[in-house]
């Protein structure tokens, strides 16, 4: 195809947009198709102006956009042709509200904690779901939110290397340099450490929220030489496999890779571990519109294809029919299976959403020299 | 050159507009709305997020989290430049004395890791500086110590790769700095009888210490906006202002303290600059001259 011509057929496209989310009337759009001589498209009529050219969805990059683009993209194109885009550059709550507040939104869908889900939906940047389109059973009860779709579980789980530490580490144990000497590593971005270091001090499980900030960056600062930090996922993988550190606080989803990786030499516990929920959002005034944002969201929530992205990257599925699918390994790794569910604490969405910038803030200067 | 010299020339010039500045001129419209009008919002939202007035800036003295970021950023930042200077005032010092061939060689060694990307170094450090890395696994085979020495994941790993990052920034300022002072001046120091040291000392120290300053102000400046670096290598534990800012913007969604600490930090690096003018020709130092 000649490059004039596709320049014409992406003006014709950008038309058929703008027409499509009632920018402009009809009669304004046919004056655009014949101005660019594009009566094919014109005649295609209403099935190709409501097509989007492709849909993108945000994450983390990594394995992440690799599964993500092949499993559930691959199947959203065969289901309505649109391909889809991973933009793995991260869709940073901050970023979300920079493009909404200046119109200039890329993203079709994000991933997304569901906490940040309910700032920014309280903040008014975000479409609100569709639950004519996104199937609302096959969400777990009760993860249901008007602007962002339960899609996954994430655990920051205490990973140990088994040839330093003898049996199955407690909390406790992670903060007891004297009992188990070496270092440790926790998210230097917060989440996961303050409850942690709670469940370590004796704190139970349903009363770690509201956090006791105080007593929580006692408990922390009280290993402060023994504690380097992770900040990105990766990192944490690598300061295992380079044996830096005995025990860490990290994602599950790195954790298995980490076992594997060593042959078992480092494994994880479910018990106490902190099990966050998390999801997609539709970042307000996305190009493809909201329809297929959801359509998009829809396709996500199949329970075969959630399984399929977790053996592509160790998300655990969300949807609850997943579960009775899975083989018994496949068990073993997934965050939301009832017998690895109920021996975690499950973070407060509510509370996070709340409290999210001022703690981050009060622990970062705190660990921070 | 004929812009510099003609815009700061006698007062037929000012009189009416030298024509070169129209070539000029297309450049600075371009500035005007791709620097000065983003920055200009920049310094608004500092005064108006999230309600109008000075109570983001009260936070520089009233935030002891901040404050101490200031602290350490500051404090790191004065370490650096000082060790940066003074390991490239050495090899700058070397390399106006040592033979051409040698200078291309010195020359060499010090621009391709200038040239290798800040990302790929500090990792480089990482590998080979951590507890199981090359480095200690040499120290503990050749019996020196038997516990791993802890040279990165701390406030020493961000000082070894920051400074190593900055010498080449000192270097080369200090170089032309010292390329310019007449060696007759050594010779006719020694020759009325200076021994080499106090030669170095009384003569030639003096003679490049507006070069010292001027690289000096510069790397202070450089290290200031340092992100990478400190992030790899300092195990979480040094959050520096760039970095903070970064939470600010992207994670805590605090668009007015961030951008509070931008103006601040432009500010400074303005103010910094101010004091260089008085010791260098800013305009022989970034080469306009």
């Amino acid at each position: 195809m000649n490059p004039h011509k596709m320049f014409l057929e992406d003006c014709a496209q950008i038309a058929a947009e703008k027409f499509n989310k009632g920018r402009i009337d009809r009669r304004q759009f046919v004056k655009a198709c014949a101005a660019i001589g594009m009566i094919p498209a014109l005649k295609a009529g209403k099935a190709y102006a409501a097509t989007p050219a492709q849909l993108v969805h945000a994450n983390w990059g990594g394995d992440g956009a690799v599964c993500t683009g092949d499993i559930y993209g691959g199947a959203f194109q065969s289901e309505t042709g649109v391909p889809v885009t991973v933009d793995g550059s991260g869709p940073f709550e901050g970023t979300i509200k920079q493009m909404v507040e200046t119109n200039s939104t890329i993203w079709d869908c994000c991933d997304s904690d569901i906490f940040t889900g309910l700032r920014l939906g309280r903040a008014n940047l975000l479409e609100p779901i569709d639950y004519s389109i996104v199937n609302r059973d096959a969400i777990l009860a009760p993860f249901t939110y008007d602007y962002v779709v339960l899609g996954y579980w994430y655990s920051y789980a205490l990973t140990y290397d088994t040839t330093k530490v003898d049996g199955v580490p407690t909390w406790a144990d992670f903060f007891d340099v004297e009992k188990i000497p070496g270092k440790r590593t926790m998210w230097k971005w917060m989440n996961g450490a303050p409850e942690a270091a709670l469940l370590a001090d004796g704190v139970p499980m349903d009363e770690i929220y509201p956090l006791d900030m105080d007593r929580a960056l006692e408990k922390i600062l009280s290993i402060e030489d023994h504690v380097i930090y992770w900040g990105s996922g990766a990192e944490s993988q690598t300061m295992f496999l380079d044996e830096e550190v005995v025990m860490g606080n990290i994602w599950q989803t790195r954790a298995t890779v980490i076992e594997r990786d060593t042959g078992g030499r480092v494994t994880w516990s479910w018990d106490q571990a902190i099990a966050y929920p998390a999801g997609w959002v539709i970042p307000g005034g996305n190009p493809a519109g909201a329809d297929y944002a959801n359509r998009w969201i829809a396709t996500m929530q199949d329970p075969a294809l959630q399984i399929a992205v977790m053996d592509c990257y160790g998300q655990g599925p969300s949807n609850p029919a997943a579960t009775d699918m899975m083989t018994p390994e496949q068990r073993r790794l997934h965050p939301a299976a009832p017998e690895n569910y109920e021996v975690q604490l499950i973070a407060d969405s509510e509370y996070w959403a709340a409290n999210y910038d001022d703690i981050l803030n009060e622990f970062l200067d705190n660990i921070s020299a | 050159m004929a812009v510099a010299d003609a815009s700061i020339g006698g007062d037929r010039s000012r009189l009416r507009v030298n024509p070169y500045f129209v070539l000029v001129a297309p450049l600075l419209v371009l500035l005007l709305f791709l620097y000065v009008w983003p920055m200009a919002q920049v310094f608004w939202i500092s005064i108006s997020d999230p309600e109008f007035g000075l109570q983001n800036y009260e936070k520089l003295i009233s935030n002891r989290g901040i404050l101490k970021m200031l602290h350490t950023t500051f404090e790191v930042c004065a370490i650096t430049t000082a060790l940066a200077m003074f390991f490239g005032y050495i090899v700058a010092y070397a390399m106006v004395h040592v033979s051409d061939r040698h200078r291309t060689w010195m020359l060499l060694f010090i621009l391709v890791p200038f040239w290798v990307s800040v990302l790929a170094r500090a990792f480089s450090w990482l590998m080979l500086l951590h507890d199981n890395g090359m480095v200690n696994d040499l120290l503990r085979a050749w019996g020196i110590t038997d516990e791993p020495v802890q040279l990165v994941r701390n406030q020493l790993g961000v000082y070894i790769g920051m400074v190593h990052y900055m010498i080449p920034y000192a270097i080369l300022p200090l170089y032309a700095g010292m390329r310019a002072i007449d060696p007759r001046c050594i010779a006719a120091a020694r020759g009325l009888g200076a021994g080499p040291f106090e030669a170095f000392w009384r003569v030639f120290l003096p003679l490049s210490l507006p070069g010292l300053i001027g690289a000096g102000v510069l790397v202070f400046i450089l290290t200031l906006g340092f992100f990478v670096t400190p992030a790899i290598l300092g195990g979480g534990k040094t959050i520096m202002v760039a970095e903070y800012i970064s939470v600010q913007i992207l994670q805590t969604i605090r668009w007015g303290i961030g951008s509070m600490l931008a103006v601040t930090l432009l500010f400074i690096v303005l103010a910094l600059l101010a004091v260089m003018s008085r010791a260098v020709d800013l305009r022989s130092m970034f080469g306009a001259k």
